[in-house]
């Protein structure tokens, strides 16, 4: 087949290349030399030249429009905007050759190795210390040197399960460590992550160059997990432990958990009772045998860490000290997450492992020591100084751009306490090609390379995440601070062990069904987010409604029953707006003002606004329970379904509009939800959601709008049976006006109608019988008699007298009020009843303030 | 001289409690200057674990989960103590300060390494430049240690207002510097704070005081309740126990219960708990020297 590409003369191999400014003062990872693309780049560089850049460009609006619709976000720390940032992908993957790759992944190994020794010496015999290998200050003046777990052993002496280091080349070439993320790493999901949406948009380049796979890291992962459960347990329950929503990787943990195939769980979901961890299922608690854990360790124990976390298990250390739960990473490992320990890896690597490091780290000093504090007091200028033990976000560095006045303030501080500082060298970065406004461009790299324990040795993610910064000359890249990644593709295939792993994945499989292990917390937040999306659909058609009504050609804006119809939304708090004089034609125009007001407006609680937010925020918390279609419909309800342009001032036909496509997506999400979720214990709590918010919405609506009865109140019924959906219904059974009993029929006691209250109590009680229950319940359960009589109650009614006007009491309908009004007092009973049953250990512990015993005397 | 110390603690919640995890600091450790003859811990109800363990710090702790619902809980801790006297010291004849702190750092020996621990910030203990410049004028050029360490317990004592009122568990340290007012607790982390910001080594000593002064002398304060004070490190002498609350160097009427970095460490009793609602605390110490039929009857029970 002749090469069509060079007889193209369209087609120049060079013309990227030529056109792309190298960076002039750090390494260049694409060209060599000026007009020389190196090696492990040509092949992409070709197939780039192929697709162009136009195309690129095309491709990569497509692959945004994806990481949207999956929701890929990072979590950004106290940004006004919303937290949620959206996933920077780059489309120019960084480029790796398998030679070089093999020399980065053996100095990889060996600091892995050395490191899982360092831990393993710190939390065992103190050797290091003693023998004044490793400053004793570091480890006993850290914050987080867990001394509970000195001496607690630990499977296979693995402290470090996972490990991630960032890399960056220097000018000339070589490798330096930066960080190293011995805590919980972050990224590996996000890496996959990128791999897939790379795959997708650049599908022919990533075959032409031979990349390497990462799927059997994660195989390799997921046997290391499992291989830590206690006692060589088979099968064993292994869960992720997030901090929750608000954290910043979150959507990883997501993400991972699902990949991984394990519960993503928050620490409410897991109690210790008899030194074992359980996690609280709908069906009852079930052991936990392994932790993968991505919460910060001082964090993951209220009784014997940091009192002050809510996020945590109490309890655990000593399940852990037991032996009857494995943490991964161990509890303790952050310990060596500090920079100043780079000041002494090397000596400590000959002392531990006889040998150099392979990979230099960052030229660090720890102030601790009298000659580093001088030096880094002299070099002020050249360096980062940073806070020996803080976090790294808490407002990172202490640059080295101060004034003259801060300069002699950090060297007072200093001073005072020297160990509490480390000063190390800027870190120098490499740069590589990104797509920058449709132009290739350099910008410098970091690259985040993982490892995991392995037949105890460490085995390395042949890829990685690699970070770009925003502009060509930035010291420093941070996702917090709003930078992007990029793939990482190592060149070279597969090895045989990789490709082996991958094949033996064909595992046996035990057939599961059911679903009562399902989180209580889960359990409850889908049956809110039941209640929530159906509040949102209620709002929605009820505002719609009496927005068309009070346009000036509708028969109910002249009707006395106007008024009726408008109390409805101000009595569930929809309309918050002072009540208007119906009769006056401005007020009127002012009540129309008021009505789109009450759909846009942010700061109403119970406002639809809000209760949309409630959705988004319960959906986000159920991330990895929902199916990424049903996601996608959420995010589109709550970020597109409202425009940020839409406002009150639109006139009331947009506001119908907006209001149509809401009910629209609502119901999509119903059908995604009737024809997509398995009819397992999560559904039935979600359906039970929404039939009990449909039924309160039923009854308050009836309640405030026909119990007193009036003059001409055709035109309020019609309205009625449109909030209802039952018009068609109605035309079709009756002709004429519409007429309150018929009306009653449709919206209470027809159990056909899937917009009945009937309706909505049957399809409860079918559900109540399929949810976990103790053999021993032999009677309904209290919800459960609940429904029965509410069922009961308005299958006996007689409808004709309840559409009766009591005229001893003042034209009410007493008895409709009377059925109304016992349903209306029964359901929420019904909703604390199930929340006591099946909910109720979801609470999350609190700490008795240590005891609430300040020491006090006479 | 024997004690026996009774330290009862009751918690009645508004609600009931599922599942509650404990962790107490009651049982009286033995040290060169106190035997623990006898301790008994009672807790009701009935836990579904309990057992003791040995902190890094060398406090036996009991942790112990109760797993049925309850509404009312209570612990009931009970020691003889065997009070040694302490041999008196004479603060001139310590080493000077500076000494000290030079020589802290370079100790690397397991002995050395513990006292090491006690220089460094803790949760609740966070050392800066404006407790050092309290501190400072207590430790002039070349002072003996201990003379500079009761100097400022003398000051604390003077200095600050004993007011159960102004502070609680969570008051900062620095808010205790500027109100000068606290309770016991306060004060011990505020000469802790004062000392390692000083670069010496001082720990928090958490126990009880004798409760009936003997004829002649002052009631001391800190009774009916645990107590705290502190304790630094002198070489050649270990570590020597001081009161700011009562300024004074401690000798055979504080008994020690156990010792951390600060009261974090060592909280006589911490919880965590689910459900519960509100909940009301009753804590009750007793101090009483055991009469001499009393301590025959304890020695044999020891025996």
């Amino acid at each position: 087949m002749p090469d069509s590409a060079v007889a193209d003369p369209a087609v120049n191999p060079s013309s990227l290349s030529k056109s792309y400014a190298a960076a002039s003062s750090s390494f260049d990872e694409l060209m060599a030399l000026p007009g020389v693309v190196r090696p492990q780049w040509t092949t992409f560089m070709k197939d780039l030249e192929t697709i162009g850049l136009p195309e690129i460009t095309r491709r990569w609006e497509a692959a945004a429009r994806l990481m949207q619709q999956q929701g890929m976000t990072y979590n950004v720390y106290g940004d006004p905007q919303g937290m949620e940032r959206p996933w920077q992908l780059d489309p120019i993957p960084f480029i790796i050759d398998g030679e070089e790759w093999k020399q980065i992944g053996d100095a990889l190994i060996q600091r892995a190795t050395l490191l899982n020794l360092i831990l393993r010496d710190l939390y065992g015999p103190q050797k290091l210390l003693r023998e004044g290998f490793f400053p004793p200050a570091l480890v006993l003046g850290h914050p987080n040197f867990l001394r509970p777990c000195v001496g607690v052993p630990v499977a296979e002496d693995t402290y470090l399960h996972l490990y991630a280091a960032d890399l960056a080349r220097s000018p000339d070439g070589q490798w330096w460590v930066v960080n190293d993320r011995t805590q919980s790493p972050s990224g590996a999901g996000y890496a996959l992550e990128n791999r897939m949406v790379v795959l997708r948009m650049l599908s022919e380049a990533f075959r032409d160059c031979d990349v390497k796979r990462l799927h059997s890291f994660f195989i390799m992962l997921r046997e290391t997990i499992e291989r830590q459960a206690p006692h060589g347990k088979d099968n064993p329950r292994v869960v992720l432990l997030t901090p929750g929503p608000y954290n910043e990787t979150y959507y990883e943990h997501v993400y991972l958990a699902r990949y991984l195939g394990y519960t993503l769980v928050e620490g409410g979901d897991l109690t210790v009772r008899d030194n074992r961890v359980y996690l609280k299922a709908l069906g009852g608690l079930q052991q936990v045998d392994v932790i993968l854990r991505r919460l910060d360790e001082d964090f993951c124990d209220p009784l014997e860490l940091r009192s002050d976390s809510t996020l945590g298990v109490a309890g655990l250390l000593q399940a852990v000290a037991a032996g009857h739960v494995a943490v991964v990473n161990a509890l303790g490992s952050g310990l060596i997450e500090i920079p100043a320990l780079r000041a002494f890896l090397n000596p400590l690597c000959r002392h531990l492992l006889g040998e150099d490091l392979k990979m230099p780290s960052v030229a660090t000093w720890w102030c601790g020591q009298k000659k580093a504090f001088e030096y880094v007091c002299d070099h002020l200028d050249d360096l980062t100084v940073r806070p020996t033990f803080g976090p790294e976000r808490a407002g990172p560095f202490i640059r080295s751009t101060l004034s003259r006045e801060e300069k002699t303030e950090l060297i007072q501080r200093m001073r005072f306490r020297p160990h509490d500082f480390t000063g190390h060298e800027q870190i120098a970065m490499s740069s590589a090609p990104a797509l920058v406004n449709g132009k290739l461009e350099s910008r410098p790299v970091v690259v985040r390379v993982f490892l995991v324990a392995r037949n105890g040795s460490y085995h390395v993610l042949p890829g990685g995440l690699t970070r770009v910064a925003a502009s060509p000359d930035q010291g420093m890249v941070s996702m917090q601070r709003g930078d992007g990644s990029k793939d990482t593709w190592i060149l070279g295939g597969c090895s045989e062990e990789e490709t082996a792993v991958a094949r033996a994945q064909l595992a046996r499989l035990e057939l599961r069904r059911g679903g009562n292990d399902l989180a209580s917390r889960v359990a409850d937040n889908l049956f809110w987010l039941g209640r929530y999306t159906e509040r949102c659909d209620a709002s929605v058609r009820l505002l719609r409604t009496v927005l068309q009504n009070l346009s000036d050609e509708s028969a109910l804006r002249s009707s006395p029953c106007l008024g009726q119809l408008i109390s409805a939304p101000q009595t569930m708090g929809l309309i918050t707006a002072p009540s208007r004089d119906l009769t006056d034609a401005d007020e009127l125009a002012r009540l129309q003002q008021d009505v789109m007001t009450s759909v846009f407006a942010k700061d109403n609680p119970g406002g639809l606004r809000d209760t949309m937010g409630r959705v988004h925020w319960i959906a986000s918390s159920l991330r990895d329970r929902i199916s990424p279609d049903v996601w996608r419909i959420l995010n589109y309800l709550v970020h597109e379904a409202l425009p940020a342009g839409a406002s009150a001032s639109f006139q009331p036909g947009e506001g119908i509009v907006l209001l149509n496509n809401i009910v629209t997506i609502l119901a999509a999400f119903g059908g995604m939800e009737m024809e997509n979720m398995v009819r397992g214990p999560g559904w039935r709590f979600l359906d039970i959601g929404r039939r009990l918010e449909r039924s309160l919405f039923l009854v308050r609506l009836l309640r405030s709008t026909v119990t007193q009865a009036q003059e001409e109140e055709s035109s309020l019924h019609e309205a009625l049976l449109d909030i209802g959906d039952s018009t068609m219904t109605y035309r079709s059974r009756y002709f004429g006006t519409a007429h309150l009993t018929g009306v009653l029929d449709l919206l209470l006691t027809d159990e056909d109608n899937p917009r009945s209250l009937a309706f909505q109590l049957a399809e409860i009680l079918h559900h109540m019988d399929y949810l976990p229950h103790e053999p021993e319940d032999v009677l309904p359960s209290q919800a459960k008699k609940i429904v029965l009589g509410g069922l009961a109650n308005v299958r006996l009614a007689d409808l004709d007298s309840l559409s009766i006007a009591n005229p001893y009491d003042e034209n009410r309908r007493t008895n409709l009020v009377q059925l109304l009004d016992s349903i209306g007092r029964s359901l929420p009973q019904f909703s604390d009843q199930l929340t006591l049953r099946y909910f109720s250990h979801a609470a999350t512990a609190r700490e008795l303030n240590a005891l609430g015993m300040q020491i006090q005397s006479q | 001289m024997i004690y026996r110390i009774s330290h009862l603690t009751e918690y009645h919640y508004s609600a009931p409690v599922t599942l509650a995890h404990h962790l107490a600091h009651l049982s009286p450790r033995s040290t060169p200057s106190q035997r623990t003859r006898r301790h008994s811990l009672r807790v009701s109800p009935q836990p579904a674990v309990l057992h003791d363990r040995v902190d890094s710090f060398g406090n036996t702790t009991a942790i112990f989960i109760l797993q049925e619902t309850h509404q009312y809980f209570q612990v009931e801790a009970t020691s003889d103590v065997e009070v040694l006297t302490r041999l008196p010291l004479v603060p001139a004849q310590t080493p000077p300060w500076e000494t000290v702190r030079e020589s802290l750092p370079n100790d690397l020996s397991a002995e050395g390494l513990e006292i090491y621990q006690f220089l460094f910030d803790s949760m609740l203990v966070k050392c800066s430049r404006e407790l050092e410049d309290y501190a400072r004028p207590s430790f002039p050029k070349d002072r003996p240690l201990l003379e500079g360490a009761l100097d400022l317990t003398r000051r604390i004592y003077e200095d600050f207002t004993f007011d159960p009122t102004a502070t609680t568990v969570s008051t900062p340290l620095r808010t205790v510097l500027t109100s000068r007012r606290g309770v016991c607790q306060d004060f011990a982390h505020l000469q802790i704070g004062c000392l390692r910001s000083m670069g010496l080594a001082a720990r928090y000593v958490s126990g009880y005081i004798e409760t009936d002064p003997p004829p002649g002398q002052e009631k001391l304060h800190g009774t009916d309740a645990s107590h705290a004070w502190i304790s630094v490190f002198v070489p050649g002498q270990g570590w020597i126990d001081l009161d700011p609350t009562n300024n004074l160097m401690v000798s055979d009427r504080h008994i020690t219960a156990a010792w951390g970095r600060d009261y974090g460490d060592v909280s006589p009793l911490r919880g965590v708990i689910l459900g519960g609602g509100q909940h009301s605390l009753r804590v009750g110490v007793s101090v009483h020297p055991l009469d001499a039929m009393l301590q025959q009857q304890s020695s044999a029970q020891q025996q």
